[in-house]
């Protein structure tokens, strides 16, 4: 759990840029201390060179003009004029022979055995720099001499390796900070940056759970690509919105214009035979005729129901929901009825399955379900309705040992008017099932069936624990029936 | 007893009212909401039979109207749309009943009639009677000619339902409506179903004959 959560984490945008800056921060600042380190170096390195290389050519230039004597009376007349030795002098000849070899007076043993060996030279002239101890360094430089000989300078120099050192040691110090700060400002940045990214999230997953259209991402002043998406996403919600509210007009045109007229119909034929000397000739068309008219009006009343959950145009009432309190309503109609038929009618629920869900419709759906086994069961027969829940899901079983659906019917039961019996009176069994799944679909959930023909079937709903999405509508149907002294159970079915 | 009747439509109008008439209301019919909601502001009416697509005035705004001037009278809402929310917002909007078209003349009568009864009828009685037959509400006891009758749940409720009735039309879906809560026909006859399992116990072994069946209208229970 711990874990899924870090990974998902990691796998932000936030994080992933905010780690990204962090990265970049603490390669740019390694470079440029990389470059301020070695300036640093070169400066401090070039003063001490200069000063030994500048002798070193002096030195060559009297050797070479005016022979090794000159030199050492120079080197005796310049270090007494500046009355401290301060430059170690060295000349051999191309045997090896020390020719001369002047050493400054506060120099030991240690700053000669330091000093390269002079004889083999690689090329004309080459300038070292070796660290004697923790303050001091020794600025050489040897140089080959047309006729073979060696010359040798060296100075001591105040150590730059303690001062390096701090430095490296400062930098050191300043990457963590700097690498964390550089986190933070993209932690920061990149949640300004994805402020309208989030929004956007938000709006659809509202827009997903609540079915409603109304609702639209905030626009910000900035004028960037995230606020052409968000002006683009905003537009599109419009037009759907506009799409929507137009099915739903037209869907209410087509209930108001159809309505209308069977009513005008149904109500003639109602005043008609209330007339009391009408001759009973008339009496049966009309009773029939609005038998008719209520056939008629169910049929394009579960139509337009469909239409309407299947579009989405109907607004969800939801509602947070014990399943089995739902289920058993729906069983509580039919109750007497499986009774009275001989159904042996077992519902076993399991408490405590929540879903946020239309409480109205889904009991709609399992009545519909219900009404189907009933229905299809015969007498002695079993009905068991189950609720479980478990691994996120509510699901609710519905199993008869009726007559059963044909291998080739069972994948088309669901469809809008779909009969499997061509031969049967009932109009649109199909219809009712279709109901059931654009209710559950609404809901977020799934239908199945399973059958056995002449054993019976299984109906099966699944709801997703808790969460929710979709819309449709109840409806009253207003349509009287005849009720006769025994029951028996209708045939006109939806 | 006097009823307003709003309904654009000229013949379903004219069908309602002469049925209300026959029924032993009288009538006044109007076409649009704005005269409908002059007329209920200026007479006092008994109830109000109100469509919700009108001219000029749409029938919410009459019912709110009428709910502002704290006028208390019963309200059967018409429409020709089933949608829940249509039928929640005339609820909310201070309506005591809804009608969704095509309708039955009977279905619309017994409605009336039970709204008129609720309004009239302020009391709750805790015994119901009729003939020889007694409800005690409070103990939830039915007795028949002296004799204790087991009901179950259901078939009390109906049997309190019929008896609040007593004398009026009670549709099968006032019926569904009332003893399950249900706002829809399921297309098995549940209604039937319970009726004959009450008529078994309380009817079948005695006389009078307390509930009638009406054709093509519902219910009646009667002593005769």
């Amino acid at each position: 759990m711990f874990w899924t959560q870090v990974r998902h984490f990691t796998r932000t945008i936030g994080f992933r840029l905010s780690f990204c800056y962090g990265v970049l921060f603490a390669a740019g600042a390694l470079v440029l201390f990389g470059f301020i380190y070695v300036l640093l170096r070169s400066t401090l390195d070039r003063k001490d060179r200069e000063l030994v290389e500048v002798r070193l050519q002096i030195c060559a230039s009297i050797y070479q003009y005016q022979g090794i004597a000159s030199l050492r009376e120079w080197l005796t007349v310049a270090n007494e004029a500046r009355r401290q030795k301060t430059y170690f002098h060295r000349v051999t000849d191309a045997a090896g022979g020390s020719l001369l070899l002047v050493v400054p007076e506060h120099w030991d043993a240690t700053d000669l055995r330091l000093l390269p060996d002079p004889a083999p030279q690689r090329s004309d002239q080459v300038w070292e720099r070796v660290a004697r101890d923790e303050f001091l360094d020794i600025s050489v430089v040897t140089g080959r001499l047309p006729d073979g000989a060696t010359i040798q300078v060296a100075r001591r120099t105040s150590s730059h390796s303690a001062l390096l050192e701090r430095t490296r040691r400062i930098f050191a110090l300043v990457l963590a900070p700097t690498a964390l700060v550089g986190m933070a400002i993209g932690a920061f940045a990149t949640r300004r940056l994805t402020k309208p990214l989030r929004q956007l999230a938000d709006v659809v997953r509202e827009i997903i759970n609540t079915g409603r259209l109304e609702v639209r991402v905030p626009i910000r002043r900035a004028d960037d690509e995230l606020q052409d998406l968000i002006v683009l996403f905003n537009r599109m919600i419009e037009g759907n919105e506009g799409v929507l509210r137009m099915m739903k007009e037209t869907l209410d045109n087509v209930a108001h214009d159809v309505r209308t007229p069977l009513t005008r119909l149904r109500g003639i034929a109602e005043s008609t035979l209330r007339e009391k000397d009408l001759p009973e000739a008339c009496a049966q068309p009309l009773e029939e005729c609005i038998a008719e008219t209520d056939r008629i009006q169910q049929l394009i009343q579960t139509l337009l129901e469909v239409a309407r959950v299947e579009s989405g145009v109907a607004e969800p009432r939801l509602e947070r929901v014990d399943i089995a309190g739902v289920v058993e309503d729906a069983v509580g109609l039919y109750e007497h009825v499986a009774e009275e038929k001989g159904i042996d009618l077992r519902f076993a629920p399991q408490r405590d399955c929540h879903a946020t869900v239309d409480p109205v419709r889904l009991r709609r759906a399992f009545a519909n379900l219900l009404d189907n086994a009933v229905h299809y069961t015969p007498p002695g027969g079993a009905i068991q309705v189950n609720v479980e829940c478990g691994g996120g899901d509510v699901t609710v079983r519905i199993e008869d040992t009726g007559v059963g659906i044909s291998a080739e019917d069972l994948p088309r039961v669901w469809e809008r008017l779909y009969r499997a019996d061509k031969s049967r009176a009932d109009c649109g069994l199909g219809l009712g099932l279709s109901l059931v799944k654009a209710i559950v679909e609404a809901n977020g959930g799934r239908v199945s069936v399973q059958s056995t023909p002449g054993q019976g079937s299984e109906f099966m709903v699944t709801l997703p624990a808790e969460a929710a999405a979709g819309s449709f509508t109840a409806t009253p149907q207003m349509a009287g029936r005849r009720g006769d002294d025994a029951p028996h159970l209708q045939s006109v079915r939806l | 007893m006097r009823i307003l009747l709003l309904e654009d439509d000229s013949r379903i109008g004219s069908f309602i009212s002469e049925g209300l008439k026959q029924s032993g209301y009288a009538v006044d019919h109007r076409t649009d909401g704005e005269s409908g909601r002059e007329f209920a502001l200026l007479t006092p009416y008994d109830t109000a039979i109100i469509d919700l697509m009108l001219p000029k005035l749409d029938g919410l705004s009459v019912i709110r109207a009428l709910r502002g001037q704290k006028q208390t009278l019963p309200i059967l809402v018409l429409s020709a749309k089933t949608e829940v929310e249509d039928r929640v917002r005339g609820l909310e909007a201070g309506a005591d009943d809804y009608l969704t078209k095509p309708f039955a003349l009977s279905e619309l009568l017994a409605r009336v009639s039970a709204l008129i009864r609720r309004s009239t009828q302020p009391g709750e009685q805790s015994l119901l009677t009729a003939a020889d037959l007694t409800v005690d509400l409070l103990k939830r006891e039915v007795k028949r000619g002296g004799q204790k009758i087991e009901l179950q749940r259901r078939e009390f409720a109906l049997l309190e339902y019929l008896l609040r009735n007593r004398g009026r039309v009670v549709t099968k879906m006032m019926i569904l409506n009332h003893v399950w809560d249900y706002s829809f026909d399921p297309q098995t006859n549940v209604v039937d179903v319970l009726v004959y399992r009450l008529r078994q116990k309380i009817d079948k072994d005695f006389e009078p004959k307390l509930i009638q069946t009406l054709r093509r209208s519902g219910y009646v229970l009667d002593a005769g």
